[in-house]
């Protein structure tokens, strides 16, 4: 399977563009599987925005596009929203229609972040099967600890992520992955978004990290294209 | 060093992109934080979209004017030099009091001329202000308000000044710049060392204990740092927590402007 890790600079609150984007990447790029970073339909973070209802309805409109223009397969990060409750939610999109919604779990609020004003907490495993493999599908935070892949139980691991940058992050990151390896032995696709937004600004490094190390990492602070083919 | 010089050029470049400005004007001093936010600044928009102004007084050295015009010339930028001494006389005559001389007052009055002019030539110029102060700058309140503290982007703010000075390093900034002494230059034979009671190699480091890593003053002067200095640095930071903010809103309403309340992405397409 032909997997294609796309490190995209998303503008927030540009839905249509970022939608566009996303459209052109998929029938530019030759792959299977197409995964986009977290919250990749309207950019990370657009905060209070997420308050309006109009903005989350135009969120979902444009996830209803982009899988009527397209029958391939993809996961990418968009605003859930489920009776009054909001989720920080990963698609996966195959055949022009939306099999799986994942609901990220761990919402982090410390720092420069601060998830829980504005979505709730999922419950959903995050296990989809895509060919004949078993895919455990995470965002962001949900790596960070070990629990939730671990509960997967999959034979490969998806993270997308919307990381921003300190002067650690990145030694950090790649140690936690290599961590995770090491817990489940399985192929882990870390993707995360790239571009700065308010004087945040998300360094990509998308990583595929198997056999106990990386074997492929996307460029650093720059749009990218990530193709790692997974037997 | 080349992954935070990367993670800046993004940074400047997003900023300017998304929010679809090409230009910027930024004031240079001759001085370390400056040069070193127009080198950047260069490579992130290019050379055409910077405009440098030199905003000399009376107490501007010449050497600050011949650095100033290094880094302008050095870097193929459209500079342009105004004098602020004009400007200045209003306020003589507004305080004609001499017992009422203040000279902090006069200082910070040059700081937000200079402020002044460079906010009207962003605005005839469709540009951003690039502001220069940087982290060690805006713990300790080194700023003026609403003077060289007043800008659209701080590219350097999240840099301790002894960072800012490899950073300079790594961007090959001329050597006469890098060998001076900081000074705000606002005061006829002020340096900031003097002024901050030590240098920037000892300051940063108690700043580093206190802010990054939360530090009581005793812990910091058991650390091995004079305790009168640790205490001045302390009082330092938390009297001037209103120069790192927006005027602060009373709250009346369920939604108010309130930092707390109201928290929009500045970049916003939608």
């Amino acid at each position: 399977m032909k997997i294609a890790l796309c490190q995209i600079n998303p503008i927030v609150g540009d839905i249509a563009g970022n939608r566009d984007k996303i459209l052109n990447i998929i029938k530019k790029i030759n792959a299977e599987l197409y995964v986009f970073p977290e919250l990749s339909i309207t950019g990370y973070c657009p905060m209070d925005l997420i308050l309006k209802k109009h903005f989350i309805e135009k969120n979902l409109n444009s996830l209803n596009i982009i899988k009527k223009e397209t029958n391939k397969k993809i996961i990418l990060g968009f605003i859930d929203s489920v009776g009054n409750k909001i989720f920080n939610s990963a698609a996966y999109i195959s055949g022009n229609d939306v099999k799986y919604v994942y609901h990220k779990k761990k919402l982090p609020n410390y720092s420069v972040f601060d998830e829980k004003r504005w979505f709730n907490s999922g419950e959903k495993k995050g296990l989809i099967k895509i060919n004949d493999k078993k895919v455990g599908l995470s965002i962001c935070e949900d790596v960070w600890s070990g629990e939730i892949c671990k509960s997967q139980d999959a034979d490969i691991y998806i993270n997308i992520s919307a990381s921003p940058y300190s002067n650690i992050k990145i030694k950090k990151i790649e140690k936690v992955l290599l961590q995770r390896y090491n817990e489940n032995k399985k192929p882990i696709f870390y993707l995360n978004q790239v571009g700065a937004q308010d004087g945040l600004v998300y360094f990509g490094h998308s990583m595929f990290i198997n056999d106990n190390t990386i074997v492929k990492k996307a460029k650093d602070f720059e749009e990218d294209i990530l193709l790692v083919d997974v037997k | 060093m080349k992954e935070i010089y990367n993670a800046l050029i993004l940074g400047i470049k997003d900023y300017f992109e998304k929010n679809e400005i090409s230009k910027a004007v930024i004031g240079l001093s001759g001085g370390l934080d400056s040069s070193v936010v127009a080198y950047l600044a260069v490579k992130a928009i290019g050379k055409e979209n910077l405009i440098g102004i030199l905003m000399p007084d009376s107490v501007t050295s010449k050497e600050s004017i011949k650095d100033a015009k290094k880094v302008a010339k050095g870097l193929g930028i459209k500079h342009d030099i105004i004098p602020i001494e004009g400007f200045m006389e209003v306020f003589d005559k507004i305080n004609t009091n001499v017992e009422l001389n203040d000279l902090s007052a006069i200082a910070n009055v040059k700081a937000r001329t200079r402020m002044i002019i460079l906010y009207y030539l962003a605005q005839i110029n469709n540009a951003f202000v690039l502001g220069t102060s940087d982290k060690s700058e805006i713990a300790l309140g080194y700023t003026t308000k609403y003077g060289d503290n007043a800008s659209d982007l701080l590219v350097i703010g999240d840099l301790w000044k002894t960072e800012v000075f490899k950073l300079g390093k790594f961007l090959g900034i001329p050597s006469s710049i890098l060998k001076k002494k900081p000074s705000a230059e606002l005061i006829l034979g002020q340096t900031a060392e003097k002024e901050l009671g030590a240098s920037y190699h000892v300051l940063d480091r108690i700043l580093k204990l206190y802010i990054e890593n939360d530090f009581s003053s005793k812990e910091i002067k058991d650390n091995g740092f004079k305790k009168e200095l640790v205490l001045n640095v302390v009082k330092r930071i938390k009297s001037n927590e209103h120069k790192r903010r927006a005027p602060v809103i009373i709250r009346l309403s369920e939604r108010s402007f309130h930092n707390k309340d109201w928290r929009m992405p500045i970049t916003n397409r939608f």
